[in-house]
């Protein structure tokens, strides 16, 4: 009989790849270290109400030195969980809960760079706080595993079907603009995909079947699992390097091994 | 004999599945159900997923009317008005002297002159012309506001020739947006 896969183990996995994606935005944030500052980016608080009020308070604690003792805090908090990922312990299950608040705390404040990916990351943080609860059952653990998993799909549908929806996503338009963005790390990538419409026109379509495989991915044999997921790890490979969004990589994979998880549970149910 | 009901399993099972059906209901494309998530979300709970990878123009508008409305202290009436080419307070983001703001400004406003399939209403190119204004001129200049209508005039065109190519009227549009400037720094100066 095949049972479903041990949530333990792959939320380890999970639990342990979220901690690397913090690490490795804490040292992107480090070299931004003026943006820390008020004024900067991450510490930007718009204009203070001259009077003590609430508002006050709060924009206060969004500004420096407030928000270095987070960055402080996630950095510690995250290499302490990479190493041992204490699920199963009040000790573990607390780090777990401050580093969701902490992605809280940036998520809110500075939406400029903390985008969508950093969602993925406070969703991942919240299942796993769950799944660390020292009295959660096998049941509460698969639950809360479940929902990265799905979380994750549904991320990846919602974005796939609004390409498909869109005619220049559909013609390549849409992809060749967003190379074109001065932000990126290859400013002549934009340009040469601009150059070849049926390049652009391919790859759009296979970016929108990838995202869309996603939720099907689960439900599938073993192979077509496989096949999508090594996409996906190659396709947010080279959105990182490519694009300078290493964010995602990083709060993607972290998604996998759930995703892995529910798609051994499907397959046992069908069984 | 039956397990006893944990309470924190019972918050967690029910935060997570209101969490889900929230982001499902969100996903959904009902402009006005978002509208009304949005009352809650705050830009927090529910993720605009649909613009991830650069989605859809019109789905970055609303991210970025979200993020601003949040930044820059401004409303939706005042984004409203926005989007409506109405006057409005300008303070958010001329005293906020961040570049990285001006940059996605400017980069948004490109987005919609080259979308062939957005909606080219008036209200769009008002909201495209005055996004592109904001962002070269917070960009460029700085504070303290400008006193006199002549130095105003004076930064305006800079701002507007530099972010223009030649020959397409800056002076004119300079001219056009003064009031609308004007009005808003003798506010300024009156607070």
């Amino acid at each position: 009989m095949i049972t479903a896969p041990d949530p333990a183990a792959l939320l380890e996995l999970s639990a342990r790849v979220c901690c690397v994606g913090i690490l490795a935005q804490a040292i992107e944030l480090v070299s931004l270290h003026p943006e820390l500052r008020d004024g900067g980016l991450l510490g930007w608080h718009g204009a203070l109400p001259a009077t003590f009020s609430v508002r006050q308070v709060r924009q206060r604690l969004q500004g420096y030195p407030v928000n270095l003792l987070v960055l402080i805090w996630r950095v510690l908090a995250a290499s302490v969980l990479m190493a041992w990922p204490a699920l199963g312990s009040w000790p573990g299950a607390l780090l777990w809960i401050t580093l969701f608040f902490s992605q809280v705390y940036f998520n809110r404040g500075a939406r400029l760079f903390f985008a969508n990916s950093d969602h993925m990351n406070l969703i991942c943080f919240a299942g796993i706080a769950v799944a660390a609860l020292p009295e959660a059952s096998v049941l509460v653990r698969r639950c809360a595993f479940g929902f990265i998993a799905v979380e994750s799909c549904l991320g990846y549908a919602a974005s796939g079907f609004e390409k498909f929806r869109s005619a220049q996503w559909r013609s390549g338009l849409r992809l060749a603009y967003v190379l074109q963005d001065g932000s990126h790390h290859v400013p002549g990538l934009g340009p040469y995909v601009a150059a070849r419409p049926r390049l652009s026109r391919s790859l759009s379509w296979s970016v929108v079947a990838l995202e869309l495989s996603f939720p099907v991915c689960v439900v599938m044999p073993d192979p077509f699992f496989w096949t999508v997921i090594a996409a996906g790890l190659l396709f947010h490979g080279m959105i990182a390097v490519l694009m300078a969004l290493p964010g995602f990589f990083w709060a993607f994979a972290a998604t996998y091994p759930a995703l892995y998880f529910l798609h051994a549970w499907i397959a046992a149910f069908a069984r | 004999m039956s397990r006893p009901i944990n309470l924190i399993e019972v918050a967690a099972f029910t935060g997570m599945a209101g969490w889900f059906v929230g982001h499902l209901l969100y996903t959904l494309p009902f402009p006005s159900l978002r509208r009304h998530l949005d009352r809650f979300n705050q830009g927090l709970w529910f993720a605009n997923w649909s613009v991830f990878g650069a989605g859809d123009q019109r789905a970055e508008t609303t991210t970025y009317t979200v993020e601003f409305r949040d930044h820059g202290g401004l409303d939706e009436g005042q984004w409203t008005q926005v989007a409506q080419g109405r006057p409005w307070r300008w303070h958010a983001f001329l005293w906020q002297p961040e570049r990285r703001v001006a940059d996605r400004l400017h980069r948004l406003a490109e987005g919609i002159a080259r979308t062939p399939d957005l909606d080219s209403s008036a209200a769009q190119v008002a909201l495209q012309r005055r996004l592109r204004l904001i962002a070269r001129y917070v960009a460029v200049h700085s504070p303290p506001a400008p006193t006199t209508k002549r130095e105003l005039r004076i930064r305006m065109t800079r701002a507007v020739i530099a972010d223009r190519p030649e020959g397409t009227g800056a002076n004119n549009f300079v001219r056009s947006e003064e009031r609308v400037l004007l009005t808003f720094f003798s506010e300024a100066n009156d607070r």
